[in-house]
């Protein structure tokens, strides 16, 4: 417990300390310190880099000028780094490199190994099962997406509209796929592999995206929802936007 | 001078557990109302003294006040829901729904936190528009306004991150365009600008980041539930001490120069 008479506020107990800082007399800059002896006037710190007119020349270690005349050129100083500069180079950069590689691990703390995500990739039958030259939409529901054979070929579309994501519905009649929320259309299955699910009308402003398309052990078809292939990208020319089928 | 009788609270107040708590009596002297407010933690947060200028609320509207307040309102609110609300996928919304209709009092304190937090969004708006409006940033006050944007952000990002917690149609897909902007940033998104420079893809992107993976899923519940209830919070705390800080600093609420 303290006692009654010892003071408890930090301004009174200051005033029982001695002064260990003092001002040099003339020059209320520079303390009694830095104006030690005539040759270590002017010095700087090792991190001093003159600006200005002293620019010009490098700081460099040498008599400076001082008042009793050991420095008529008037160079600046600037010491050798000491103890202190290195220490403190050594703590600042500790400091800094803890934070940085802190901040690293931090963001990659953030992206787990392994996500416990739904499997993206489905079998959808034998290529068999799709009549030739048609458009099935057997997995609208599912899968949300159109299994299309071509000749030469499989696509599946991605039946997401790129306008704001609603899912289109195809128009056998009318061989183009139109989208029920804003009216966007996309041209059919006569328009050719490449140029299918193209979008033609409305505010959409690209064409649908394709999924990856693989064939399976069994020999069933496997779609990957995982990976899909763009045409701004020109990526259906790419092995896995189509499957090649006869 | 007659010695009155002590009463027991009298009694009370010289003993030395009292005294020991409370430093400062209740005598009427400038000095001693000065030192009763300045040697409390939670009285010296305000000043001593205010200008008169500080009333005027045509002037300041005291929409910072506002806000601050509906701050502690919803961290009150929010501790308190969280006795109750798991963030998983499972019961998320079903800890919402038996807040509302099974805790007694839960009803209002999730209206309460729902519309406080509403109301806190319109409050930092008008009280941007305010300091605006009063020429509040000029110097030396403007450092002052970009802690103000920041803390903006952080509001606008808690409303954000506390939007998914209810887990129903609406916060999903609210996220869901939420954070599809995200994957279009330069830089750190996969579907923007520059994206193969720095070599994102859609399971490592700015969106990824955000969601936990490519889905909106029970991953990006608890990451939101941190984001909201821990991460920003605290950033917004730190922001908050130092735009209060500032004002003191500077003089308090902003008046004639």
């Amino acid at each position: 417990m303290r006692s009654p008479r010892a003071p408890y506020r930090t301004r009174e107990r200051r005033k029982n300390c001695r002064i260990v800082f003092q001002k040099a007399p003339g020059n209320p800059l520079e303390s009694r310190a830095s104006s030690r002896g005539a040759a270590l006037t002017r010095a700087r710190s090792f991190w001093y880099k003159p600006r200005g007119k002293a620019r010009k020349g490098k700081a460099m270690a040498g008599p400076g000028k001082s008042e009793d005349g050991t420095n008529p050129e008037g160079h600046i100083w600037r010491i050798a780094p000491t103890r202190r500069d290195l220490l403190g180079f050594l703590g600042w950069g500790a400091v800094l490199n803890s934070i940085g590689v802190g901040t690293l691990a931090f963001v990659r703390f953030m992206y787990p190994r392994v996500l416990f995500e739904p499997p993206s990739q489905f079998k959808i039958g034998r290529p068999t099962e799709y009549s030739p030259l048609s458009t099935s939409d057997k997995w609208i529901k599912a899968l949300r997406l159109w299994v299309i054979r071509y000749d030469d070929r499989f696509i599946a579309v991605s039946a997401i509209c790129t306008h704001l994501g609603c899912t289109p519905r195809y128009l056998a009649t009318e061989d183009k796929y139109k989208c029920p929320c804003h009216g966007s259309g996309y041209r059919g299955f006569a328009s050719g592999w490449k140029v299918n699910a193209t979008n033609f009308e409305g505010p959409a402003p690209r064409p649908m995206e394709r999924f990856k398309l693989g064939l399976a052990d069994d020999g069933q078809i496997l779609v990957d929802k995982g990976s899909t292939f763009r045409i701004e990208k020109a990526e259906f020319d790419k092995p896995g936007a189509y499957l090649p089928y006869a | 001078m007659a010695e009155q009788n002590k009463g027991w609270f009298d009694v009370v107040k010289s003993s030395y557990v009292w005294k020991s708590m409370f430093r400062h009596e209740y005598q009427d002297t400038y000095r001693n109302r000065v030192l009763q407010v300045s040697s409390n933690v939670f009285l010296h947060l305000h000043p001593t003294k205010i200008r008169r200028h500080a009333l005027r609320l045509r002037f300041t509207w005291c929409m910072g006040g506002i806000t601050f307040l509906l701050f502690l309102i919803l961290t009150v609110t929010g501790i308190i829901l969280m006795f109750y609300y798991r963030p998983t996928g499972e019961y998320a919304y079903h800890d919402m729904k038996y807040l509302q209709f099974d805790v007694p009092f839960g009803m209002i304190m999730r209206n309460m936190h729902r519309w406080g937090a509403h109301a806190m969004v319109i409050a930092v708006w008008l009280h941007m528009f305010r300091v605006f409006m009063t020429g509040s940033y000029k110097p030396p006050r403007e450092f002052n306004w970009v802690i103000g944007v920041n803390l903006l952000v952080m509001t606008l990002m808690l409303s954000f991150t506390g939007y998914l917690l209810p887990w129903d149609q609406l916060s999903i897909w609210a996220v869901t365009v939420g954070t599809n902007m995200g994957r279009a940033t330069p830089l750190v998104g996969h579907e923007g600008p520059f994206a193969d420079l720095m070599g994102v893809d859609a399971r490592y992107d700015a969106r990824a980041l955000l969601t936990a993976g490519r889905l909106i899923s029970a991953a990006t519940l608890l990451r939101f539930y941190v984001l909201h209830c821990i991460f920003i919070p605290l950033i917004a705390a730190v922001l908050m001490i130092v735009h209060f800080w500032r004002v003191r600093k500077d003089g308090g609420i902003s008046g004639p120069l």
